[in-house]
């Protein structure tokens, strides 16, 4: 699974950030950017997004 | 200073003068007062180093193998159960290639219970990394405390040292010693100053985790370390006799073994008696000889190898029993006599365990069958000596 | 909208952490509390293995790895060694899992608090030996099925209490001592900073949710450690000079809500859970009580 992020829905709360247990996720003005090469698509950051813009997809979809 | 002491508080003097920076113990019989006198030095501001009153030796070495990896000399001191109980981080500290120096007070394991000389506690953890002096009287103690510093602590060899005293016959008899100067201690043994150490603002990881690929390189490097440790031994004793006027017979300590036909190998005190007996039965005419194991590690192949070449038989004493073959010791030393182009014969007496007594009758009629054995060859390689219910008399 | 909790990042990504990993969070929190000059003391369990193999290192902090029961030995040992060198304003941890610091890392855990070892202690607690593939340990909560525990035919599971490693910390008179959640990550940062103040043996007993051993699934590893503090499984509170101080009262949700994500507890019946409820209501009472009174 890897996360995909739609910046247009993002509301800059910061919380995927906050709760990435890897570190993989950088704000880059405030929205999130996942660094895939060591993200483990563990979803978290999908199920704690308040805003419901970062949608966990299986690797090798869309 | 010239004083009077017991082999525990040379211990203590030893580590006091090298400048011993983290002291971590717990107490056990006979060992207590090394650690007693060593927290007086700290209390009464003579020795300026932390005392950490640890609740196990489990902890005592972790807390050194920790301190060590942050630079600071350590020491530490125990005895028999104490020292088994720290044996996974006795592999742990010369895995880890930590200098640290602990006097280990050789007493019987339990059960059942006993505080009194054996060797059993020390032999056991002859395959965990550790150097192993036999000391044979209290000044050595204090000598090679020192000594093993300078050694553990040099570049190519960076490896622990256990300095042995045998319970109550050495920790407790009071025996003439001569105390150095602490600027001339100085002068031979320098601060301790690792080229890696554990500290803020420098992240390193110390300990890891390997793969196959990688692990078998450590454990070389370790044996490389331990190989040098027999060189370098010999060159800082050397050295600690030019600056203090006296040394201790390096690694293997041989008396009158020149033209001996039949030689004793034995570690520890037990060696101040066979000088004696040899001297007694040289007088006699009987050429006998005495090789003292000061070092079981590193263990002192080349020496071996070299008396085996010369002598028609090579009695070893082992007071311990550790369920091989036959004793630890002769086991050792007679792998080492099979690299010889000659084999002397060979005999292992396990005598003396739990503190029983070697006195000088047992000794000669060690060295009066060894004679007869040499000729004729041993019905039983391993005989054990002055064991109530076994036929043979020793005393 | 700017972060709540200290932006730097002390942590590589990289490291072998199972994704979803509570004890991951941990770490990333302690260490963005605590900064750069700190040396971390790590025992065997999940963390001496997620900085992954020699030579690389996922931290940016100096790191001991030590054997199993040595924590509270080795932090004594620092310390003693800094402060013999001179070596001022570094914090010392011990980071260990639950295993290492309820049952084995007990003694040490004990004598290191005893000797007023200046450095701080984090307990992250999975609740069982994880490291080892999920065996019980000391923590393993009440009910929780693992492998040592298993469920068979009988309707196994474990059937002792979770040890109260802070009501022990507390017997030892220590400083302080608080507990802390990843789903509460201010909360967390402030805690640390606040031990990272104080002089003397200070202990963390951190809730960290394991995926793999909760039969958990890892988005919800941050969901079900705000469950353990709001159904009151988990209580959010410092024990400060021996006094308890509650900081999260918590909503007092049922504990089903907590139990439902977890497939550890899917064998229980309802009357267990019940007998569940009725334990936590009893500790939060008993806790709400202590606090009253000053204990």
């Amino acid at each position: 699974m890897r996360p995909v992020v739609d910046p247009k829905k993002c509301r800059k709360c910061t919380l995927c950030w906050k709760f990435c247990p890897d570190a993989v996720i950088k704000l880059v003005d405030g929205v999130p950017v996942i660094d895939l090469q060591y993200c483990k698509g563990c979803g978290i950051c999908s199920f704690e997004c308040p805003a419901k813009c970062i949608v966990m997809v299986k690797e090798g979809e869309q | 200073m010239r004083s009077v002491m017991t082999g525990n508080y040379a211990s203590a003097y030893g580590a006091k003068l090298s400048r011993a920076e983290v002291i971590a113990a717990y107490p056990i019989t006979p060992q207590t007062s090394i650690v007693e006198k060593l927290a007086e030095f700290v209390a009464a501001g003579e020795l300026n180093a932390k005392f950490i009153p640890v609740e196990s030796e489990h902890s005592a070495m972790a807390a050194c193998i920790a301190a060590e990896t942050a630079g600071a000399r350590t020491y530490t001191a125990t005895s028999s159960q104490g020292l088994t109980l720290m044996h996974e981080v006795l592999i742990w500290a010369s895995g880890a290639r930590l200098p640290i120096v602990m006097t280990n007070v050789a007493r019987a394991m339990a059960p059942p219970w006993s505080v009194w000389v054996d060797h059993m506690d020390s032999v056991a953890q002859r395959d965990t990394g550790w150097m192993e002096f036999f000391c044979e009287d209290n000044q050595e103690v204090l000598d090679t405390i020192i000594i093993a510093y300078k050694v553990c602590e040099s570049a190519g060899v960076m490896l622990p040292a256990m300095v042995i005293e045998d319970a109550f016959i050495l920790s407790h008899t009071s025996e003439p010693v001569d105390v150095p100067d602490q600027q001339l201690v100085d002068s031979f043994l320098p601060a301790y100053a690792p080229e890696l150490k554990i500290e803020p603002g420098k992240p390193m990881g110390f300990g890891s985790l390997v793969k196959p690929d990688q692990y078998m390189e450590f454990r070389y490097k370790a044996m490389l370390g331990m190989k040098e440790a027999h060189d370098r031994f010999l060159r800082v004793e050397q050295e600690f006799k030019h600056v203090f006027g006296r040394e201790h017979g390096g690694l293997l300590d041989r008396y009158r073994c020149g033209d001996a036909e039949v030689v004793l190998v034995c570690a520890g005190s037990v060696a101040s008696t066979a000088r004696e007996v040899v001297d007694a039965l040289r007088a006699k005419g009987t050429r006998v000889g005495l090789a003292r194991m000061r070092a079981f590690r590193p263990f002192p192949q080349d020496e071996f190898k070299e008396l085996a070449s010369r002598v028609e038989g090579i009695a070893v004493l082992d007071r311990s029993y550790t369920f091989g073959a036959a004793g630890a010791m002769f086991s050792e030393v007679k792998a080492a006599a099979y690299t010889s182009h000659r084999k002397p014969v060979m005999k292992n007496y396990i005598a003396g365990l739990g503190g029983r007594d070697i006195t000088p009758k047992i000794l000669e009629r060690i060295f009066a069958d060894m004679m007869v054995v040499a000729k004729r060859g041993a019905e039983d390689e391993v005989e054990w000596v002055d064991v109530a219910g076994l036929p043979r008399r020793w005393r | 909208m700017p972060t709540t909790i200290p932006d730097e990042e002390f942590t590589y990504p990289g490291g072998t952490g199972c994704p979803g990993c509570g004890a991951n969070l941990v770490m990333r929190y302690m260490l963005k509390a605590l900064g750069e000059r700190t040396i971390v003391s790590i025992p065997a369990c999940c963390w001496a293995v997620m900085p992954g193999y020699w030579p690389s290192n996922c931290l940016k902090v100096p790191l001991l790895y030590t054997a199993f029961e040595a924590t509270g030995a080795a932090i004594s040992g620092l310390r003693a060694a800094l402060d013999v060198k001179g070596v001022q304003d570094v914090t010392v941890v011990g980071f260990a899992g639950d295993g290492g610091t309820v049952d084995i890392g007990l003694q040490a855990l004990s004598g290191a608090a005893e000797r007023r070892t200046n450095a701080i202690y984090v307990m992250y607690d999975n609740e069982a030996y994880m490291n080892t593939g999920i065996q019980r340990s000391g923590s393993t909560p009440w009910g929780a099925w693992t492998t040592t525990t298993p469920v068979g035919t009988t309707h196994g599971f474990k059937h002792e209490l979770k040890k109260d490693i802070m009501a022990i910390m507390q017997a030892h008179r220590i400083p302080y001592a608080a507990t802390v959640s990843v789903a509460h990550p201010e909360d967390f940062v402030k805690k640390l900073v606040k031990a990272k103040g104080i002089e003397g043996f200070r202990f963390v007993h951190a809730l960290a949710p394991c995926p793999p051993g909760w039969r958990l699934n890892p988005m919800h590893s941050v969901e079900v450690a705000r469950l353990a503090v709001e159904t009151h499984m988990f209580p959010l509170y410092e024990i400060v000079d021996g006094r308890i101080k509650i900081t999260r009262k918590g909503k007092g949700l049922p504990v089903t809500e907590y139990i439902k994500l977890q497939g550890r507890f899917s064998h229980l019946t309802a009357a267990e859970v019940e007998a569940i409820q009725e334990a936590v209501d009893a500790q939060w009472q008993n806790l709400l009580a202590k606090e009253e009174s000053g204990t």
